[in-house]
């Protein structure tokens, strides 16, 4: 209640970014790319737009401290299930286990 | 009854804000009203943080399995119909931004705009959740629906090994749970929005007891973050051709 | 003789009015389900947990008379593997992990931190019946047709091929978990939000550090394991899922996700135990919690190393070998906080006047059993001993060292140590000591031979076992029938306390804390008015100034 107001307008105009955006995501989807550049490229332009949303319509901008502390914790952890799980499967069969040696 | 608030004088505005509290006095543990917003409002925060690695293990699975059978997520994934999901993303996207109106105007006190904004995004949530519905009934005539309407066949004449198949299978598991899932949520959201629209309208919400709109907006831009990484991962993996 | 007009003799001074207490504040049934207040919410689930406890405790009582012997003709195989299932799910979801969490964490910690109540008092109490739906979901499950897989669930097993109330009994545990899900929020909310006036961070008791750390685990794992259970659920119900390896699946998928909640959620049993011990080592040890930073920070440091080792758990079931190395290193890491918590509760005992009341004995139990079950952690994190004692005794021993000889020795300290503050009775010293004594011996010869019947070879979860291991298994089982003695007896002189107990006063303990600057039992809204804080937790040494010359 104490934080900042964001004006009409900046709403209105990041709203027009993410369709923007969105339109580009699919847009890139249609290039000739190699599979996993789609994966990485709809990543970084979902990354974008999330951002977005969570500074502008989340009020993250103006939120404090504790505010940010959730998020990051949060994306960290997110980050570890991934790492350590894909560390598993990317790993399989790299080093052959060979019982009773 | 509908109060637009701009137009009240100061004094009018404090009585309204006396009222408001002996009608929802402030809860026992809280200090000051600032400080029980502010509680409410890391709440949700912390809630939505669960929600995040709710569906985490679901982008986990996905991820996994993409690893492993990379031509059959990569065959399922074009299968799926991007228009609708890309006229569904926009449709949240814009629902978003009429949420945010709503709290924006319920904090200026002009409640009659908080109201339509609030409509408007329980109206558009509908409408996602329409072609949703549309698409659900697409997936179904074109057999991509494992385990009830599958074709093994269709997919070996897109080019696939007979071993890949059953990975396909697994893709579009993934697809309808997590759209599901999503799905649900957003129905949750859409009957949520319509209650704090109803508390709106009798006058309930004043520029300093906003907190219901605030945490609920918040919620629904959460749901809509789910949406913008779905799109990609679900929907535009691999090359489309139109 | 008496003349006309005499005034009334009082014979009996007039009864003192009864101070309002939280628990004569309202009566009837309905005040108490109903009601918003943190204290009576603890006791509701200090009803329902211990009412589970003593289930699991008669599930496992019938394994062990089926162990005495060789070939465990007490029950058939089945049937043994039900009951191994309904002891480990009962434990481990209906008891550790809201235990101390639930009854005292929701009793304590606004009290603890100068609040009137938590931050969302409605949240608390859907959580309890959240809890006690989910409990009673799965009891019946299990009760009925019955549960085989073992806690853990395994897939392909669980999602394809048995038998039994597989759907009904994971609903209940995904129940639950939302209720583990409301506290983690409350608590967590409430800690940074609700401290009173000079309760800063670095003033507040090791167990709100514990609880807010418990908290942490709760909202980061508990949702990953919600939707694990969800897709076996999903999987029985639609016969095709995404663990199927006939799809392509990999059920190892589901162990990476089941083990991400619940190795975190061994921290979350033991943490809150560690934080009862550091509030009562130090009270009855009359001195200032040796390293205060330091075990503040050793309670994080484990909820968070505790989040990278899971897989310590998966080490022969198919992961890569590089991932179980990985594993491996994490795992020795995560042991560095626990024991510079030990070093601490021991630096504080010396020099320190120590007495030994029933709390202090639980405590000190839990140090000595939690050590020695902790190291032997270190030796299944090792890739070559776990290759052969997985799967074996050694593990459940391992286990069992640290749950049951430490965290319900814990909870057994903390429940000792603020039941005159609960309730407003003392209890009988004599026969709360003799119990903690009771429950120590108990606990050594039932679980001392298991960790050397597994060394030697013996499989877990199988109803037969070689003859020569016999002897161990009857000490075992011995054992747990003077454990099961030790258990008991606190219903009954904790009951008589209750009706006989003499009245405790605000601070029987002379303990240090704002919980004990007010009445027991205490006022509905905790305090008369909001205290102010100036001086740390544990400052005993300032009574120990006044003392001297």
């Amino acid at each position: 209640m104490a934080e900042r107001m964001i004006a009409t307008r900046t709403y209105v105009i990041v709203c027009i970014v993410l369709i923007v955006l969105t339109v580009l995501t699919v847009g890139v989807s249609f290039l000739p790319l190699v599979g996993i550049w789609h994966t990485v490229i709809g990543l970084l332009i979902a990354a974008c737009k999330g951002s977005l949303v969570l500074l502008f319509f989340m009020h993250v901008i103006h939120s404090p401290r504790l505010t940010w502390i959730v998020i990051g914790v949060t994306s960290f952890w997110v980050v570890i299930l991934f790492v350590l799980t894909l560390n598993d499967y990317l790993s399989r069969g790299m080093i052959p286990f060979t019982p009773g040696h | 009854m509908s109060l637009d608030q701009s137009i009240l004088t100061a004094d009018e505005r404090a009585e309204l804000e006396l009222t408001a509290l002996a009608s929802h006095p402030l809860e026992e543990q809280y200090a000051n009203l600032e400080q029980q917003h502010e509680t409410a409002v890391l709440g949700m925060w912390v809630f939505l943080a669960t929600e995040v690695l709710f569906f985490g293990v679901l982008f986990l699975g996905l991820a996994a399995y993409h690893i492993k059978y990379p031509e059959a997520f990569e065959a399922g994934s074009q299968k799926l119909n991007w228009v609708i999901g890309g006229i569904n993303t926009v449709v949240l996207l814009v629902s978003s931004l009429t949420m945010v109106l709503a709290v924006h105007f319920a904090r200026l006190g002009e409640n009659r705009r908080t109201c339509w904004c609030l409509a408007l995004t329980a109206a558009l949530g509908c409408v996602f959740l329409c072609l949703k519905g549309l698409e659900y009934y697409l997936d179904y005539r074109e057999n991509l629906i494992p385990g009830w309407r599958f074709d093994d066949s269709e997919w070996v004449q897109e080019g696939l090994h007979a071993d890949q198949v059953p990975h396909v299978k697994l893709f579009l598991l993934f697809y309808w749970i997590m759209t599901g899932l999503h799905g649900l949520h957003v129905t949750i959201g859409i009957g949520v929005v319509v209650w704090i629209l109803v508390l709106a309208a009798k006058g309930r919400f004043t520029p300093t007891r906003y907190t219901a709109v605030d945490v609920t907006a918040l919620y629904w831009h959460f749901v809509d973050l789910v949406w913008i990484v779905l799109l990609p991962m679900l929907y535009l993996q691999g090359t489309h051709t139109l | 003789m008496s003349t006309a007009t005499q005034e009334p003799v009082a014979l009996l001074p007039a009864p003192e009015p009864r101070p309002a207490t939280y628990l004569n504040v309202a009566h009837g049934v309905v005040s108490w389900l109903l009601t918003k207040d943190h204290k009576r919410i603890a006791i509701l689930y200090l009803i329902t947990v211990t009412a589970m406890f003593f289930l699991g405790g008669v599930a496992i009582s019938i394994v062990r008379l089926n162990l005495m012997t060789p070939d465990g003709g007490l029950v058939s195989a089945d049937t043994y593997n039900r009951l191994f299932t309904m002891h480990g799910v009962i434990m481990v979801f209906f008891f550790l992990v809201p235990v101390v969490p639930a009854v005292l964490g929701n009793f304590c910690l606004p009290l603890m931190i100068g609040a009137k109540d938590l931050a969302f008092p409605r949240i608390n109490l859907a959580s309890w019946y959240l809890f006690t739906i989910g409990a009673a979901w799965t009891l019946f499950a299990m009760l009925g047709n019955g549960l085989d897989t073992g806690w853990t669930f395994y897939t392909p097993y669980t999602s394809q091929s048995s038998h039994y109330n597989v759907v009904p009994a994971l609903i209940g545990i995904v129940i639950s978990g939302f209720s583990s899900i409301f506290t983690g929020l409350n608590f967590i909310v409430t800690t940074h939000r609700l401290r009173a006036p000079g309760m800063t961070w670095w003033r507040l008791p090791i167990f709100v550090w514990t609880i807010y750390a418990t908290s942490f685990i709760f909202l980061l794992a508990v949702p990953v394991l919600a939707m694990a259970l969800i897709l076996v659920i999903l999987e029985r119900l639609l016969h095709i899922g995404v663990f199927d390896p006939s799809l392509g699946g990999d059920p190892l998928l589901f162990q990476h996700l089941f083990w991400f909640y619940s190795h975190p959620a061994v921290y979350i049993m033991i943490l809150p135990g560690m934080g009862i011990v550091s509030e009562v080592i130090p009270c009855f040890a009359r001195k200032n919690l040796y390293g205060y930073t330091m075990v503040a920070l050793a309670s994080f440091g484990i909820a968070c190393v505790g989040f990278f080792v899971w897989a310590h758990h998966m080490f022969v079931a198919g992961i890569s070998m590089y991932a179980a190395m990985v594993f491996s290193i994490l795992s020795y890491l995560v042991a560095v906080p626990s024991a510079i918590k030990v070093f601490n509760w021991t630096a504080t005992l010396y020099k320190g006047s120590i007495s030994f009341e029933a709390p202090m004995l639980y405590a000190l139990g839990f140090v000595c059993l939690f050590t020695a079950g902790g190291l032997t952690g270190l030796f299944l994190a090792a890739l070559g001993m776990d290759m052969h004692v997985h799967d074996t005794y050694f593990v459940i021993a391992h286990f069992h060292f640290i749950m049951v000889g430490g965290m319900v020795m814990g909870y057994m300290a903390g429940l000792h140590y603020w039941w005159p503050k609960i309730t407003g009775k003392m209890y009988s010293e004599w026969w709360s000591r003799m119990s903690a004594i009771i429950i120590f011996v108990g606990f050594f010869l039932t679980f001392l031979p298991q960790f050397l019947v597994g060394y030697a070879g013996m499989p877990r979860r199988y109803h037969r076992y070689p003859a020569e291991f016999q002897v161990w298994n009857v000490m075992s089982s011995a054992g747990a029938s003077i454990l099961a003695v030790g258990y008991i007896l606190p219903l009954f002189y904790l009951t008589y306390s209750l009706l006989y107990g003499k009245p405790a006063g605000p601070n029987p303990w002379k303990a240090t804390g704002l919980e004990w600057q007010t009445p027991s039992p205490p006022p509905r809204d905790n305090f008369e008015t909001t205290p102010e804080v100036v001086r740390g937790p544990y400052e005993y040494h300032l009574e120990k100034a006044q003392n001297e010359p």
